[in-house]
């Protein structure tokens, strides 16, 4: 079960991974961005950390909404307004609950998806996020369905965010710097879609390291 | 009066754009800056355009320009946010931000609404700055005004023509008088513009020695062609 203290764990350990994964991500956005995505990220949870930490006991929607609020008013770039889109609309679907069921994580993925979507005006296939978080949200989904534990669970959506993740490298971006490149955006891995596989995984992470 | 809110991964920029504009309207229009992160670093903040437009708001409304990708995103955040607090006339604007602001300022200057400031700043995309593609804006329409206007011509006295500042002065003076007006360049045989619009008279492409036309109609018609051509041959107070 997920309650408030794996959020946090998730939120911590998603920190830590945008610290190793700096380097990583802002080579992927130097090759078809502005190269400060691995930077933005960091700085955005860097920031989330330390504004959570006072309510760390407190439900999970204010922890999610506090993260929103924090990688919307630090991370700078175009991550900033979708991830933090993507915490605040969490929130307001998962209001006062301290443990969240297997429906009220996918409502959080759900919702969350949904703001970007809202915010950003991508769609799939355009080379952004949502390519990560849409197939991973309908993994989590008939996992579910399926009748599997919330580990498996997980492990299904973080299998589906790597394909997702994956298969931005040969789309030609329509959204957002990359997509000024045109056909020269392909053969890329999209710099969002890989921070929204480390956040996945990171959540798994928390939850096997609670179990 | 419309407020004009400037977005802007550069806090220099958007300040920068902000003096611009304010510098164009002498200041009647209410204008605010958001850029730049707290630390100084490039980048955008959807609470700081919050703030702006907040700072700035009134019932006639605020139109937002942004520059590119995050300041966008940031705008539309911000504009979903005061949403859902009942300030919902915000409107964001496709329009390139230096043009745009410009145009912004002159057109809400003269009292128009946000819907009419929003349409004069998407004027601002299709200006050729260059002064070379004019021609082509338009379909070469005969002067709805002909039969009952009256004309007046003069010949561009500035030497760099007719540029942002004299245009910003020539729409401010058109926009004075109850009277429907049109301008043209005959020397370029651009189309009939409406002279209230910045952008519109920068289209035309004057350039020093080209010869204008103006026609009016309505109740100060006269009084109209006689404000806008003694400006003309004022040289715009640049001389």
């Amino acid at each position: 079960m997920i309650n408030n203290r794996t959020i946090v764990a998730w939120l911590k350990l998603a920190a830590r991974s945008m610290e190793e994964n700096k380097g990583y991500l802002t080579d992927l956005d130097a090759a078809i961005g502005d190269a400060d995505h691995g930077i933005n990220m960091e700085r955005g949870f860097k920031k989330a950390l330390t504004l959570i930490s006072p309510v760390e006991d407190r439900d999970i929607d204010a922890i999610l909404k506090t993260t929103g609020m924090a990688l919307i008013g630090s991370v700078g770039g175009a991550a900033g307004p979708l991830y933090g889109t993507f915490f605040l609309d969490a929130a307001k679907a998962l209001s006062h609950l301290n443990e969240l069921s297997n429906t009220d994580l996918v409502l959080l993925f759900e919702s969350g998806l949904k703001g970007i979507q809202r915010v950003g005006k991508a769609k799939p296939g355009d080379k952004t996020m949502i390519d990560t978080l849409q197939p991973a949200l309908e993994a989590l989904r008939s996992a579910f369905a399926y009748g599997t534990d919330l580990i498996e669970a997980l492990r299904w959506m973080v299998q589906a965010a790597k394909e997702g993740m994956e298969s931005t490298i040969p789309m030609v971006a329509k959204k957002g710097r990359a997509s000024y490149l045109g056909e020269r955006s392909a053969g890329h891995q999209d710099p969002g879609a890989t921070s929204t596989y480390l956040l996945i995984q990171c959540l798994l992470d928390a939850v096997e390291s609670q179990s | 009066m419309v407020g004009i809110v400037v977005v802007s991964h550069s806090r220099k920029l958007a300040e920068g754009v902000k003096e611009l504009a304010e510098g164009m309207s002498n200041g009647q229009v209410p204008i605010a800056a958001a850029g730049g992160m707290e630390d100084g670093s490039p980048g955008t903040d959807a609470y700081q355009v919050v703030e702006a437009i907040r700072s700035i708001y009134r019932p006639e409304g605020v139109l937002v320009l942004a520059d590119l990708g995050s300041a966008v995103l940031s705008a539309r955040l911000a504009q979903e946010m005061l949403a859902a607090e009942g300030i919902d006339a915000v409107r964001l604007s496709p329009a390139p931000l230096v043009e745009g602001a410009l145009a912004a300022v002159v057109e809400a200057a003269q009292g128009s609404t946000l819907e009419q400031v929003d349409a004069a700043v998407r004027e601002a995309k299709y200006l050729a700055k260059l002064g070379e593609e004019q021609i082509e804006i338009e379909e070469e329409a005969p002067s709805a005004l002909q039969m009952v206007a009256v004309e007046t011509r003069f010949v561009l006295r500035n030497r760099l023509g007719l540029h942002a500042r004299p245009a910003v002065l020539f729409a401010q003076t058109a926009a004075r008088y109850q009277a429907s007006i049109e301008a043209r360049n005959l020397t370029r045989n651009s189309p009939w513009v409406n002279p209230r619009s910045v952008i519109d008279l920068l289209r035309i492409g004057a350039s020093v020695g080209d010869l204008i036309a103006v026609q009016a109609s309505g109740a100060e018609a006269a009084q109209a062609l006689e404000a806008l051509k003694q400006l003309a041959e004022s040289g715009f107070g640049e001389e």
